[in-house]
């Protein structure tokens, strides 16, 4: 059988690799390219040199307080998400009547688009905003703040919730008996074995949804639009609007996606990174 | 036996893709065999423009595609389809700022049939030395959409405490301000929720005000129509009517059927709504509206009843002023596109300004005002040209489209978030002039050195 892998490996690999380099790779270099140039459509570009990047950096207004923005969310959606999805995660896998009704139930948020989810929460914030305090969303930015982590959560959490379901399902029940006639209590079995033990999915939820919040787009654009002014716009919306509210300035835009896409990449591998090295075997 | 097969397939599939490459020659001269794409500037009639695909079809069995791009993000997608393999062969200019940007993309018309049906080249996109880039189809005019119903029932009502006794008073804005908070105190009374129809300031939704309503303070700052070049540079600008501009959206949003505070949660078509339903007397939108309008479940206004009002601001002279008019958009065809298509496009573009059907369409469906000879018996049903052709006559000045030469959408994007905080009471009027004009130096910049 390996035999058999081996021999007709390219065969098995060449349509995936050839799609992923039509549709990935060869379009990742030619916005490398581009982010060099001053262009409209990619068929007249012209090269500019560094001058792209040299705006980035100094466009304190734009792209730097998306930046910061991103970051702000990142922080608190990461750590919002995986403590409550890890929780909801120990509720449902400790036998409690209709389990399989609530596992349903957290899931499906995530089955819904992030336009249609902005604009849902858009009118259930708004609704009670203005019932409280005379004003919607769009009155100030830690309005709109709130707004995006209550709405990431909502939507993140279920997914996040099933793997960490899988995750404490493949402990073995041998592994928990001992610690009970040990007499471990609950929380020091959590604390010495359930999470040790599920160190893979927590590598894996925390990396979903730290890439999920730096690229977050659909939900920003529907829930606050950036509202008030740019001060609640991520940073995709923030290239997105680069590229295309100014003349111009494609190849901003495009400098902007490039750092972008850096800096996702190596926040993704530095996370990867820490949490992998307290897995254990 | 799998080896065999697997290049087999892979053979085929090369063949297939070098097919996909040339395009086979015309066979005959007659006959066009390709698609016409048209990209559509306007969304609020995408719905008719299926019609118009489906009537040149059974006429003349040429495949058209018309594909309409989602409001205010026409040159996005224009964007995206030039570099496709199916770019349009017909796309739509909004201004001289588009008109630059997109160039090398446009035919010069000055030798087509269409153009020769052009009645004068104002509404034409020229360099001034004969060269023709587009053709305006959609000549526009917006001010305040009155429903007559109400203003008469208020002029008639014995309640009331103004001396005005009809809408031809209210061409100044001393006028209209009394009369619109005359009805406010009277909103039952006229079964009203306010006068004006809610603000929209939700982003996306701020153009009325942003593009639209800025048309009168340019007007009079870059001296009115003699003065205003509509296809030259993005000139300097310092806000000279600022505290005119102030006057109307202050008279819109505290005589709303909303809270001024509430304006970030409204869109153009609730606005619209509001209209159609009869809770709002007037509203401030273009002739476009009237599909809007008239589309809305449950309508109540009449198409009788429905008529403009200029929009005044409080400058001397604005009495004798009309409405804001102006070619808006522009047919452009497509000059990278094969000889065969732009022919064809053009083809397409003659039937529907001249053959029976076309205009039938234009005028009825598409609700167009074109400055085509061949339109000019052409009836129409929407109420606000009527109105339109009324104040004309009356022997009023329509105000040029000097909002058009607005730097870029980042200019009005920040304008449109300061009027919202305004609104919300959290910035002052002078904070709104002072960011304005500020802004509008970077982006002048900007555009103008983008379009060198």
């Amino acid at each position: 059988m390996q035999k058999i892998y081996k021999k007709y490996f390219a065969i098995f690999t060449l349509p995936t690799l050839i799609a992923y380099i039509i549709a990935f790779v060869v379009p990742f270099f030619m916005g490398l390219y581009l982010s060099f140039c001053k262009f409209k459509t990619i068929g007249n570009a012209k090269f500019v040199g560094l001058s792209n990047y040299a705006y980035v950096f100094q466009d304190s207004n734009g792209f730097l307080a998306a930046l910061w923005f991103t970051v702000k969310i990142a922080v608190v959606g990461v750590i919002t998400t995986n403590v409550i999805a890890f929780a909801l995660a120990i509720l449902l896998t400790r036998g409690l009547k209709g389990t399989n009704v609530f596992r349903t139930i957290f899931f499906m948020p995530n089955l819904i688009g992030g336009i249609i989810l902005g604009y849902i929460w858009q009118l259930l914030l708004n609704g009670i905003l203005i019932k409280l305090t005379g004003a919607d969303l769009t009155f100030s930015a830690t309005y709109g703040y709130w707004g995006i982590i209550i709405l990431y959560n909502w939507q993140k959490i279920g997914y996040l919730m099933i793997i960490y379901i899988a995750g404490i399902q493949s402990i073995s029940a041998d592994l928990m008996e001992a610690a009970q006639i040990d007499g471990a209590n609950y929380w020091q079995t959590l604390r010495k074995i359930i999470i040790p033990l599920v160190m893979p999915s927590i590598t894996i939820c925390s990396f979903l949804s730290l890439t999920d919040c730096f690229k977050m787009y659909d939900q920003n654009l529907a829930l606050t639009g950036g509202a008030p002014g740019t001060q609640t716009a991520m940073l995709a919306m923030d290239i997105c609007n680069t590229y295309y509210n100014r003349i111009g300035f494609a190849g901003i835009g495009q400098a902007k996606a490039v750092v972008f896409t850096v800096l996702v990449f190596l926040i993704a591998m530095i996370q990867l990174r820490a949490t992998k090295s307290k897995e254990v075997e | 036996m799998l080896k065999k097969k697997m290049s087999w397939l892979l053979a085929a599939t090369m063949v297939a893709s070098m097919g996909m490459g040339c395009v086979p020659a015309a066979a005959e001269e007659s006959t066009y065999d390709g698609t016409i794409r048209w990209l559509n500037y306007k969304p609020e009639i995408a719905d008719q423009m299926k019609d118009v695909m489906a009537a040149y079809k059974e006429e003349t069995g040429i495949d058209i595609e018309i594909e309409t791009a989602a409001s205010n993000q026409y040159e996005p997608t224009l964007t995206a389809r030039m570099d496709s393999s199916e770019a349009p062969t017909i796309f739509v200019v909004d201004g001289i700022n588009m008109l630059n940007t997109w160039k090398d993309y446009i035919m010069d018309l000055s030798d087509t049939e269409l153009y020769s049906y052009v009645t004068d080249d104002r509404y034409t996109m020229n360099d001034g030395n004969g060269t023709i880039y587009g053709i305006s189809y959609a000549l526009e005019g917006w001010g305040i959409i009155v429903n007559k119903a109400i203003t008469d029932a208020y002029f008639a009502s014995p309640n009331k405490t103004t001396e005005y006794t009809s809408l031809d008073d209210l061409y100044t804005f001393d006028a209209l301000k009394a009369v619109v908070e005359d009805m406010t105190a009277m909103k039952d009374e006229l079964g009203i929720d306010g006068v004006f129809g809610s603000t929209s300031l939700k982003s996306g939704d701020d153009w009325r005000y942003t593009a639209h309503l800025m048309n009168q303070p340019l007007y009079w700052e870059w001296g009115g129509n003699d003065k205003i070049d509509l296809n030259g540079s993005v000139p300097e600008f310092t806000f000279e009517y600022s505290e005119n501009y102030k006057n109307i959206f202050d008279l819109y949003i505290n005589n709303s059927v909303i809270e001024p505070s509430l304006v970030g949660t409204k869109t153009v078509d609730d606005s619209m709504a509001e209209f159609a339903l009869g809770k709002c007397a007037m509203i401030q939108n273009g002739d476009w509206a009237w599909n809007t309008i008239a589309n809305t479940d449950g309508i109540a206004v009449k198409a009788e009843d429905v008529c403009f009002i200029p929009i005044t601001t409080g400058v001397e002279g604005e009495e004798n002023m009309g409405l804001n008019v102006g070619a808006g958009q522009y047919f452009c065809i497509n000059s990278q596109a094969s000889e065969e298509d732009q022919k064809a496009a053009e083809d397409f573009l003659v039937w529907l300004i001249s053959s029976e059907t076309g205009k039938e369409l234009v005028s009825k469906k598409l609700q167009l005002v074109t400055p085509f000879s061949t339109m000019a018996d052409a009836e129409y049903d929407n109420p606000l040209f009527a109105s339109e052709n009324a104040i004309a006559s009356a022997g009023k000045t329509a105000y040029c489209w000097a909002a058009n030469l607005i730097p870029d959408q980042t200019w009005k994007d920040t304008f449109g978030a300061d009027l919202l905080q305004y609104a919300q009471g959290q910035i002052e009027w002078e904070d709104v002039t002072k960011d304005a004009v500020d802004t509008w130096a970077v982006e002048r910049d900007i555009t103008n050195s983008a379009n060198e």
